[in-house]
């Protein structure tokens, strides 16, 4: 129930009367409550004084957000710490909500002030470039306040500050707190801690959900449906929190997973999930939908994980030959940075026919934009 | 509490008394005169009680020699702010502990006399429960040098330890084993390939993938075993593996076992009542080391230990404070305390385990005493008195409030649980009593 009606029904005040209060027609006051307007300034001004500040325009704001897309209904979450748990309604949810974002930002001014008064606080303790900058661009375009906080790796080292250092964060009480760090199921520590909306950017190797859900996002636009489909995950898998959450995301939504990986590079227990898992790259891509290229760590090309780039690319890199065992129109995706000429070759990389790794950070943005919001209605929904 | 009348005269009438070592588990009564078991049997209170002692009615509970703690972290010198020689003893005796033996992984490490000196005298200032150091087998634990073992022996060290490492240098391995022998000192190992275990922080496999934990893949224990038998083998000596955690090890050592190798083993209790699920989601306090396995292996330890093929219980108690296990999963410290839990959760495999009892008490008595050359850990006339007074009938929870251990890093909390500890005598003094204990 919108909250207007609420406090009409407690102060005995029937829609018509408050109409007539407000100069308006009962019908428009109507589409008020139902989200499909939003009042202009002079009737906001009039609501608040008539309900002595008791309504106010983030009333009508949240409210829209909820029945335009109807789909807020079903992420109940107060954070996002991971696919794990998380039902197809609810992953449609986020995709849903990010798909109407990509609509209303091709139309509207970039920056709206839906969210005008919130924080969000960028939590980083592992260097990133690409997550971070498409938080604060996702959190700046809904009108949210960002501070960033790069905690030096040198002073996290001793470990004990983290908790101090997200209790004096949640002392200036921000709205979400987006963390990433290097150690798996830091988030949900936190989560445990602090009142704010909590969203994982990634720990350890345990999860990155965004990456995972902008992934699904952009399979979703280009395939029309996840369900049905069958995708290949290649690299690094025994390292990857990307393909963990993608593993989980994609099967959750419907799709057969191929996991290719050297076995050094695969984890065992992984088809818990449900994936298949191959150490030999064509067969693995065998009619396939989408190839999903993993990012391999500088540290494990020597050693014992594999003997060299070289080698790993005769035989894991993703080029055309290989390419060709997918289905003819597959589609290629790499969550970046790429290694050029180690996990793909650098032409194939470039062919924007072939390719989404470009659309991936462009999708990142309306994503983040959707949890955010999603964990600001849920949080004041609570309130 | 119970005020003695006389220190030197106790008597304990109407009990269940167990003695692994003789087998007599018989109602009767035992008099202690003078820190030792002056006499022990059926009605020998019948026709003669002595006046001037103070008496106790058992009210038939199980009387049986005190519990034998292998391995135990005192938190001295070094982590005092974890635990120290004052709240181990409490922790201890309110567990039916008399004996601990201490792990050399302190600060500084357990490698010189000083060191050894020390704990001893700290131990004798607490007068509590009777601790025993382990000494390094090699210096500051680095596994190349090996300490003075003849001399650390003599000035009280009961047993050789590299704590929770292992000797990688398998020549060094082999040198320490031999030069061992020369003293028939015991070598006590926690077996775990240091490469494969290395980062790891729980058990390898499924749920660790999915937690995003780096492992510590099985076959990390019978990998050191298998090596560290194949040198027992050739030198000869005295090994013991403590924390067994794993079927195949189990395996491993009983064939070592027949083949006439002086070989033993121990585990924990986490490890034959907990599994690996315990982490939940990055629960710190289900990170132990060795880690807790699948529930396969719990189930394999549980047998063995009914089964007797596993030799001795121990409490494996590593406190750690909050600030120590309130951490991201991969930073906390390893442990969990043990003493308080130990004889209430393996009381589980005499009741659920049809494990017989005085088999059980066995294992955390005289087996150890065994290994240890202790004069303890039996009933026995002229024996020093180190008792314990079980009620194993009498449901109750385990509160990790009221635990007396400092660190309260224990996931047994609220455990419906049997075998609450009544009393403990030490030498002869009651030294722990039960408050709602009542006796005549």
């Amino acid at each position: 129930m919108h909250a207007l009606d609420k406090w009409l029904r407690n102060n005995s005040i029937s829609r018509k009367t408050f109409s007539t209060k407000l100069n308006i027609s009962i019908a428009t006051l109507s589409r008020y409550l139902s989200g499909n307007r939003i009042p202009k300034q002079e009737i906001m001004q009039r609501i608040i004084y008539l309900t002595d500040g008791k309504i106010n325009p983030s009333n009508f704001y949240i409210i829209k957000n909820n029945n335009s897309s109807s789909s807020f209904k079903n992420y109940k979450n107060d954070h996002l710490l991971g696919i794990e748990n998380l039902k197809e309604d609810e992953i449609s949810s986020l995709l849903n909500r990010a798909d109407e974002i990509i609509k209303e930002n091709r139309l509207e001014p970039k920056v709206n002030q839906k969210y005008n008064g919130k924080t969000l606080v960028n939590l980083f303790f592992e260097d990133s470039t690409r997550t971070k900058t498409s938080f604060e661009l996702a959190a700046k375009r809904l009108g949210i306040d960002v501070i960033n906080m790069q905690i030096e790796t040198s002073s996290i080292r001793k470990g004990e500050s983290l908790l101090d250092t997200a209790m004096t964060l949640n002392a200036m009480q921000p709205d979400i707190l987006v963390i990433r760090h290097s150690l798996s199921g830091t988030p949900h520590l936190l989560a445990n801690k602090v009142n704010c909306g909590v969203i994982n950017a990634g720990d350890g190797q345990h999860e990155h959900p965004t990456q995972a859900l902008l992934d699904a996002l952009a399979i979703r636009r280009r395939k029309k449906q996840i369900k049905g489909l069958k995708i290949a995950i290649c690299g690094d898998i025994a390292h990857s929190r990307v393909a963990r959450s993608n593993i989980k995301l994609l099967i959750t939504m419907g799709a057969k997973v191929n996991l290719i990986a050297p076995s050094t590079l695969m984890a065992e227990g992984l088809s818990y999930y449900g994936a298949n898992t191959f150490s030999n790259f064509k067969e693995g891509l065998n009619d396939v939908d989408i190839v999903m290229i993993l990012r391999l760590q500088r540290e494990r090309m020597q050693g014992s994980y594999i003997p060299s780039a070289k080698e790993y690319f005769k035989f894991y890199g993703l080029d055309r030959e290989k390419l060709s065992f997918a289905k003819s129109d597959a589609l290629v995706m790499h969550p970046g940075p790429i290694n050029r000429g180690v996990e793909i070759d650098s032409e194939l990389a470039d062919d924007i026919n072939r390719t989404l790794i470009l659309e991936q950070v462009e999708l990142g943005v309306a994503i983040r934009m959707s949890v955010i919001e999603h964990l600001i209605h849920n949080l004041e929904f609570k309130k | 509490m119970i005020k003695a009348k006389n220190n030197s005269k106790l008597v304990f009438k109407n009990a269940r008394i167990i003695d692994p070592c003789s087998g007599f588990d018989n109602l009767g009564d035992l008099i202690i005169e003078d820190r030792v078991i002056k006499d022990f049997g059926v009605n020998l209170l019948k026709n003669h009680i002595p006046d001037d002692a103070q008496i106790i009615d058992c009210e038939r509970h199980i009387l049986c020699p005190g519990f034998i703690d292998l391995g135990a972290n005192i938190g001295e010198p070094g982590e005092e702010f974890k635990e120290n020689i004052n709240t181990a003893s409490d922790a201890a005796l309110a567990s039916g502990i008399t004996s601990i033996v201490c792990m050399p992984n302190t600060d500084p490490v357990i490698d010189q006399i000083p060191i050894i000196q020390y704990i001893e005298k700290r131990a004798k200032e607490t007068n509590g429960v009777k601790i025993y150091p382990s000494a390094a087998i090699t210096k500051n634990l680095e596994g190349t040098q090996l300490t003075e073992m003849g001399l650390l022996l003599e000035a009280g060290a009961i047993l050789f330890s590299e704590a929770n490492k292992v000797i990688s240098n398998t020549k060094v391995m082999k040198q320490a084993l031999t030069y061992a022998k020369n003293f028939d000192a015991t070598i006590m190992i926690s077996p775990q390939d240091p490469d494969l275990s290395k980062n790891g922080v729980m058990n390898g496999g499924a749920l660790a993938n999915r937690l995003g934990l780096p492992g510590i893949p099985k076959v990390a224990e019978i990998i050191q075993i298998e090596r560290d038998l194949r040198l027992l083998e050739s030198t000869g000596g005295k090994l013991h593996f403590i924390n067994i955690t794993t079927n195949d090890a189990i395996i491993a050592i009983l064939n070592a076992k027949n083949k006439g190798l002086n070989v033993t083993c121990s585990t924990a209790p986490h490890y034959f009542s907990l599994d690996e699920t315990a982490v939940d989601e990055w629960k710190t306090f289900a990170k132990v080391f060795p880690p807790l396995r699948e529930y396969e292996d719990k189930e394999a330890i549980y047998k063995a230990l009914v089964e007797d093929k596993i030799d001795i219980i121990s409490s494996h108690h590593t406190p750690q404070d909050q600030d120590s296990k309130r951490l991201p999963f991969e930073q906390a410290e390893f442990g969990i305390i043990g003493f308080e839990t130990l004889f209430p959760i393996s009381l589980d495999l005499h009741t659920n385990g049809k494990m017989k009892l005085i088999n059980l008490i066995d294992k955390l008595t005289y087996e150890p005493a065994k290994l240890l050359n202790l004069n303890t850990g039996k009933i026995k006339i002229n024996a020093p008195a180190d008792l314990t007074l079980i009620d194993i009938n009498t449901p109750y929870q385990l509160i990790l409030e009221n635990m007396n251990s400092k660190s309260k890093n224990s996931l047994f909390d609220e455990y419906n649980v049997k075998g609450r500890i009544l009393c403990t005598v030490v030498d002869g003094r009651i030294v722990y009593s039960e408050p709602s204990f009542e006796y005549n």
